[in-house]
């Protein structure tokens, strides 16, 4: 309207300026705009430009955790036929324990004398715990029938799967940067508790604390370990995962051919399928960021 | 404006034919300035009173210093007038004098009374005291007679004013209220305007409707409880009259069964209280000897496990020690109003009367108790045992299995369950030996109860409820500290799964970040107590019926000892024979009215249109109201009436 006047205005009208102060610039309206408008504007600033290949890659870490608890479920299946016996799996928990230390020597560089003392001490706690608490987990849900048993495991399995911290462990070493959020939290209370429902099914009170120290050791050092693998060497961590995937595929088959054929599933659908939906629908990702955005406040200062 | 009275009048000066003059004796109530109550108490002839004249200011100085303090300040008793038997037509008595002049003439009291004087010899000693008097008093009252026949009421003649000096102004056109009461009389009745049972400043709790908080507000016409105490200090003031009436004339024989009364009567009172003495000084020493061992735990353990006991032993000493005062029948007769003096009486009855129904109750009791010692023994201890055996071995045992279908955990259910049942296991044993005692302990009831009352081996049987069932409360305060400690860790495990805290400072719940140790801690903890909590919240409930149950048996008890103690019984008794004593409220029966200007009595009704429009006075019709003074009788249940009366004053224009 103004513009669309004449180029050469009264001389006397002043230049319209951005600012935010001033109020009303005369013979401008209010929403005027004049031709830098929209020039600060950044299109997609923080969007990470990714290829199929960086993101199968990535989706191994989530396929690799499914198998890790596709074999504590496979374990507990197995103690519950009475398969296992307590002192086969006596044996199973000294040997992971063993060679989680084993993994966290050869991994950490940072690897001082009191942080192992630290995580002796800490495991050491749990297993007086859980040797205390054995008896009365062994008894506790005798009056409640084994479908909700089994009802309430899974259910609270899916929520710690669907809840978990793929990216981190929830576990750190101590002095690690960010502390853990309430959903990485809820998700280890609800692998916790699905393992002591478990754990109450059993026969007798060293089948209950056998069962608890596995369950424990995997759900809390598991991703400690597959963290600093991973932080470690890449090649050794796909390898690793590629090991993993494989045994458990095997112990599922000659297990059930139904479940088989559902991680097969899973793991296809995690491994190829959601990376490709991904980069087909990351082609529509439209972010605008520009000088009008709220300030945000950087806390991760480390000093 | 006319000015408006109102003349409380006795009863008996209307009942019969007044012959000659008469000295009114009364109080002067004023609330407004055109508007008085003149309070008759009593009338006292001339004849007989001629050799009181010097003595009367002293006379009427005692009659106030004996009368209520709250009388006392706001109007004093005072000679109020005379009144002069007079002719039915209520002609002046006086000879020669004119109407007119009497009323023009406005030089006082003392011009007044020489007008009257006018052949009139026995005014000479009143004119004396009339010079005393007139200078620190503001009314004076002359009254005529005048006929009124309602025979249903007895009444024959109504006083009619002649003129009143009111503040040194000769009024005599004003509108009248003639208010006939039967003076009170203690042990017969009185009157009073509050409910019967509210107290001095009594508020009633009921919810008054908006037009009577209007009506409050509206300043009160009349100080109605002024009137009301000094018509019930009547009889009073007339006795101390009379006193020193017949102190003067004559001393009159005493009979001697009076006097023999009298002093059997004094001498029970001392021989009761040197009793009371006694038995006061033993208990002090037994209670000063008992103190001796009052630092040991011992002590005020036994304290506090006999305190209901000791607390009616306390309340029966109390009221035994107190038989004295009520013997010695002071204070009845130096109460002036029959209200306050029928409250004190009251209040007296009351003591001995409950004391009474207690000690007769106790004796039923205690004579039966002592007749059926072994049939009761053997009862208590059916009881006692099917108690234990049915009850609680069996509930417990029941509680162990299957409870109601409720499938409990079985271990946490046993280690309760086995609790319990050594306990009760260790009680009962302990019971066995005391079981042995129980005929001893049931015919010291039977005695306390002879002696004491009902209300003292009553509060012991409580103490030994509770005594008994010790282990029943312990076991329930022990499982309740279980499930409280339980719920409390519940929900504090439930707050740490939402990532929240609670905060006592604010009251709130906060966000929270918990480490990951207190995290799993946490969850290995939920678990159990969540799956535990059926079973101790049955276990709970359990026990809790028990206590309850034998609670409540504690409580009926205690409500039994709280209705014998707190029954009025003197007052049901006196309600029911005699209701006059009880007056709840006064209300007015309107008897008729008279205008001067037609004779005849009217109905209640005054013509509104009849009101003067021009400016002569003596044109005026005057008018009286007369009406008679009732009381409300209480009856049981009964909403409380209003304190306030108002008498409006409207219907005498």
């Amino acid at each position: 309207m103004d513009t669309s006047i004449s180029g050469d205005s009264s001389p006397t009208r002043p230049k319209w300026r951005k600012v935010a102060y001033g109020g009303m610039q005369p013979g401008f309206d209010d929403n005027h705009t004049d031709e830098t408008f929209l020039e600060d504007m950044v299109m997609n600033a923080n969007v990470v430009k990714r290829n199929l290949l960086k993101v199968m890659q990535d989706s191994v870490s989530i396929s690799q955790y499914l198998c890790i608890v596709a074999l504590v479920v496979l374990v507990w299946t197995y103690t519950l036929r009475s398969t296992l016996n307590e002192n086969s799996l006596l044996l199973l928990d000294v040997s992971l324990l063993g060679l989680g230390f084993l993994t966290l020597l050869l991994t950490e560089e940072m690897l001082s004398l009191d942080l192992l003392l630290h995580y002796v001490l800490n495991v050491s706690f749990f297993t007086t715990g859980l040797f205390v608490l054995a008896p009365i987990y062994q008894t506790l849900t005798q009056s409640i029938s084994s479908d909700s048993i089994w009802a309430v495991t899974i259910s609270l399995l899916l929520l710690h799967l669907f809840l978990h911290d793929y990216s981190g462990s929830t576990i750190r070493a101590p002095g690690a940067l960010k502390n853990p959020n309430l959903t990485s939290c809820i998700s280890l209370n609800a692998s916790i508790v699905a393992s002591v429902f478990i754990a109450s099914r059993l026969p007798s009170r060293v089948h209950v604390f056998a069962i608890m120290l596995f369950s424990l050791q995997v759900f809390l050092f598991a991703p400690l370990v597959t963290y600093c693998i991973r932080k470690y060497s890449f090649r050794l961590h796909l390898l690793f995962s590629f090991g993993l995937m494989a045994a458990t595929l095997a112990l599922v088959y000659s297990l059930h051919l139904l479940l088989f054929v559902l991680l097969v599933g899973m793991l296809v659908f995690v491994n190829v399928l959601c990376p490709y939906w991904l980069i087909r629908i990351q082609e529509y990702k439209f972010e605008i960021n520009g000088p009008w955005d709220e300030a945000k406040l950087c806390f991760d200062i480390t000093d | 404006m006319r000015r408006k009275c109102r003349i409380w009048w006795p009863e008996q000066l209307s009942s019969t034919q007044p012959s000659s003059d008469n000295l009114l004796f009364g109080w002067f109530v004023s609330c407004l300035s055109d508007s008085l109550d003149i309070v008759v108490a009593f009338a006292s002839n001339l004849d007989s009173s001629s050799n009181l004249q010097s003595g009367l200011q002293e006379i009427l100085h005692s009659i106030n210093g004996n009368m209520h303090v709250s009388l006392q300040d706001k109007s004093k008793f005072c000679l109020l007038g005379q009144s002069r038997g007079s002719l039915s037509n209520g002609q002046v008595f006086c000879n020669g004098m004119q109407e007119d002049d009497l009323r023009k003439s406005s030089d006082g009291l003392t011009g007044c009374c020489r007008q009257w004087s006018y052949g009139c010899l026995k005014l000479d000693g009143l004119l004396e005291q009339c010079r005393q008097m007139s200078t620190g008093r503001d009314y004076w009252l002359e009254l005529t007679y005048d006929s009124h026949d309602l025979h249903a009421r007895e009444i024959r003649w109504i006083p009619k004013v002649h003129h009143i000096h009111w503040n040194s102004v000769l009024v005599s056109r004003c509108d009248v209220h003639v208010i006939v009461y039967e003076t009170p009389k203690y042990g017969a009745h009185h009157f009073s305007l509050r409910f019967w049972n509210s107290s001095e400043h009594g508020k009633t709790s009921i919810k008054k409707p908006k037009w009577v908080d209007e009506l409050h507000e509206k300043k009160p016409l009349n100080d109605l409880d002024t009137v009301i105490l000094a018509i019930n200090s009547a009889t009073a003031a007339k006795k101390i009259f009379e006193r020193h009436d017949g102190f003067r004339r004559s001393r009159v024989n005493i009979p001697i069964i009076w006097m023999f009364c009298a002093f059997m009567c004094h001498l029970l009172a001392m021989s009761m209280a040197s009793l009371s003495t006694v038995f006061y000084i033993f208990l002090q020493f037994s209670h000063s000897f008992l103190n001796l061992g009052s630092q040991s735990w011992v002590y005020s353990a036994s304290a506090k496990a006999f305190s209901n006991t000791w607390i009616n032993i306390r309340i029966r000493c109390c009221q035994i020690l107190y038989w004295p005062i009520f013997l010695q029948d002071n204070d009845l007769r130096s109460q002036s109003s029959v209200e306050c003096a029928e409250k004190v009486a009251l209040h007296k009855h009351s003591m001995w009367s409950s004391l009474l129904v207690d000690i007769l109750l106790g004796d039923l009791i205690g004579l039966t108790l002592l007749f059926h010692m072994e049939s009761v023994c053997s009862w208590v201890s059916n009881f006692a045992s099917d108690f234990t055996n049915e009850l609680l071995r069996s509930g417990c045992v029941w509680l162990m299995g299957v409870p109601a279908g409720f499938k409990l955990n079985i271990e946490l259910a046993g280690i309760l369950g086995m609790i319990s049942l050594n306990t009760i296991q260790i009680w009962s044993t302990l019971w066995i030996f005391v079981g042995s005692l129980l005929i001893y302990f049931i015919k010291g009831l039977a005695i306390l109860a002879i002696l004491f009352g009902v209300t003292v081996p009553a509060a012991l049987v409580i103490d030994m409820i509770a005594i008994a069932t010790l282990h029943l409360s312990t076991l329930h305060w022990l499982i309740s500290i279980l499930y409280s400690l339980q719920l409390h860790a519940l929900a504090a495990l439930w707050r740490l799964f939402r990532g929240r805290k609670w905060n006592p400072l604010r009251q709130r719940l906060d966000s929270f970040d918990y480490t990951v140790k207190q995290h799993v801690v946490g969850s290995l903890l939920f678990t159990p107590l969540l799956l535990l909590l059926p079973t101790t919240s049955l276990f709970y409930i359990f026990f809790t019926i028990m206590n309850t149950a034998v609670s409540l048996s504690s409580m009926f008890i205690e409500v039994i000892i709280s209705v014998i103690h707190a029954t009025p019984y003197i007052k049901i008794i006196l309600r029911l024979i005699k209701p006059r004593r009880f007056p709840s409220g006064i209300w007015f029966e309107i008897i008729g009215c008279q205008n001067n200007s037609s004779d005849s009595p009217c109905s209640a009704f005054i013509d509104k249109n009849s009101s003067p429009s021009d400016g002569m006075p003596q044109q005026e019709d005057e008018s009286i109201l007369i009406s008679v003074l009732h009381s409300n009788y209480m009856n049981i249940g009964e909403a409380p009436c209003s304190q306030k009366s108002f008498i409006s004053l409207d219907i005498l224009d």
